[in-house]
C-alpha cells in the first residue's frame, strides 16, 4: 500500500506533528487563498469528515503545487512511504514549471 | 505498472469594471470572494492587474507616456496600494509617485477602472481530484454536463460537481476525453483537464484556457461546485 507522509516539524515528537495517510484515502486538493492550498483525505477516525493538510506556498502558486504534489503522489517509491513535502519540492516537474526554489514552505495538519 | 492521474479543473479568471468618482477603488466579490483574499502584495505578487481607461482628464506618471484616450492603461503595481483585507485599491497621485502614479478625474464617469484576476486564489475556483474518486458524468442539457467526484469534505452522502459547458451535442466527445484523462498511464501525475484563462481583453494580460487533448468536446468553461460551499 502506498502511503503519504506529512510532518510539520523534524523530528516529529509531539501530538499532531506528523501524519501518515494511505493514498487510497486521498479525496481532493482545493485552493484556499493566494498562499494556501488544502489537501483533503478521508477522516482518519472513520467519521464522515476529512483530515486535511494545509500547504503554504509562494503567492499565486496553487496550480503549480497541485501539479508537483500530483506528480509526487504518482511517483515510484521503494518503501511505499512518500514524504510529500520533500518529494514535491525536489520533483523534476518543479523544474519543468520553472520553479527554482521550494514550492511548499510549510504545512499544517488537521487530523 | 500504470499510475494514477489527478485531474485539475479551474474556472475562468474574473475581471471587474468599476466606474469610480475618485482614486479609491472598492473591489467586490464578483472579482474574488471574499475580497479579503486580496492584500497589500496582491499587485506585486501578480495576483491582480489594475487598469484605468485613459481620459483627457487624467494625468499619468512618466512611466506611461501619453496614452490615447479610451485605451485601458495597466497601472504599475508600485502605482497603487491595496488594503490588508478590505479589497480597496488606492491609486497613487503623481505627487506621491511622479513615475507610476496617476491623477484621476474628479468626474465620476471619467474614471473607468478594470481589475483583472491573474491567478486562482478563491476557494472553489481551482480543484484537483484523483481519477479514482470519479463517480460518473451526466448530461444536464445539450451543452452542459455534470462530472461527479467523491466530496472533499469526506461526506459519503455528498459529491463535488464540475459542471462543464461544452459544444452542443458533444457529450460523447466529453465522455471520451474523461475516459482518456482518467485512464492510468506509465507516468501518471497531473492532467489539466480544463483550466480557465482570463476573460479580460484588449491591453489586459491575456491568459489562455488550457484543456486536455486538444479539447475535442469544445469545453468553454467549468463551474466548480464543492460540497459544503
Amino acid at each position: 500500500m502506498k502511503t503519504l507522509y506529512f510532518s510539520e516539524t523534524s523530528p516529529a515528537d509531539a501530538a499532531g506533528d506528523a501524519i501518515l495517510l494511505p493514498i487510497s484515502s486521498f479525496l481532493s486538493i482545493d485552493v484556499l487563498s493566494a498562499t494556501t492550498t488544502i489537501m483533503q483525505f478521508k477522516k482518519v477516525d472513520g467519521t464522515h469528515d476529512n483530515s486535511h493538510i494545509t500547504i503554504t506556498h509562494p503567492a499565486g502558486k496553487s496550480l503549480e503545487v497541485m501539479k508537483v504534489v500530483s506528480a509526487a503522489m504518482a511517483g515510484n517509491t521503494r518503501s511505499n512511504v512518500i514524504d510529500i513535502v520533500e518529494l514535491a519540492n525536489t520533483h523534476p516537474v518543479g523544474g519543468i514549471l520553472g520553479e527554482t526554489s521550494s514550492l511548499i514552505t510549510g504545512i499544517s495538519i488537521s487530523e | 505498472m500504470n499510475k494514477e492521474k489527478f485531474l485539475i479543473f479551474a474556472e475562468a479568471l474574473t475581471t471587474e469594471d468599476v466606474d469610480n468618482s475618485d482614486k479609491t477603488v472598492q473591489t467586490t466579490t464578483s472579482l474574488v470572494d471574499p475580497v479579503s483574499l486580496l492584500n497589500a502584495t496582491s499587485g506585486t505578487d501578480g495576483i491582480i492587474e489594475v487598469q484605468l481607461k485613459a481620459h483627457a482628464d487624467h494625468t499619468f506618471g512618466s512611466a506611461y507616456g501619453s496614452p490615447s484616450a479610451g485605451v485601458y492603461v495597466t497601472i504599475n503595481s508600485s502605482g497603487y496600494t491595496i488594503g490588508a483585507s478590505d479589497g480597496i485599491i488606492t491609486i497613487l497621485t503623481t505627487t506621491e509617485d511622479d513615475v507610476n502614479g496617476v491623477d484621476v478625474s474628479s468626474t465620476a464617469n471619467n474614471n473607468d477602472f478594470r481589475i483583472n484576476l491573474l491567478q486562482h486564489i478563491d476557494g472553489g475556483t481551482l480543484a484537483c481530484f484523483p481519477a479514482s474518486r470519479f463517480r460518473g458524468m451526466q448530461t444536464v442539457d445539450a451543452d452542459e454536463t455534470d462530472l461527479y467526484f467523491d466530496a472533499g469534505t469526506g461526506d459519503l452522502d455528498a459529491v463535488d460537481v464540475i459542471k462543464v459547458t461544452h459544444g452542443a451535442g458533444k457529450y460523447q466527445e466529453l465522455a471520451e476525453m474523461v475516459r482518456d484523462a482518467i485512464s492510468p498511464s506509465k507516468t501518471g501525475g497531473a492532467v489539466e483537464f480544463f483550466v480557465g484563462g482570463s476573460t479580460a481583453t484588449g491591453t489586459a494580460t491575456i491568459i489562455d484556457d488550457v484543456s486536455y487533448n486538444g479539447n475535442p468536446a469544445g469545453i468553454t468553461s467549468v463551474d466548480i461546485q464543492l460540497d459544503g460551499d
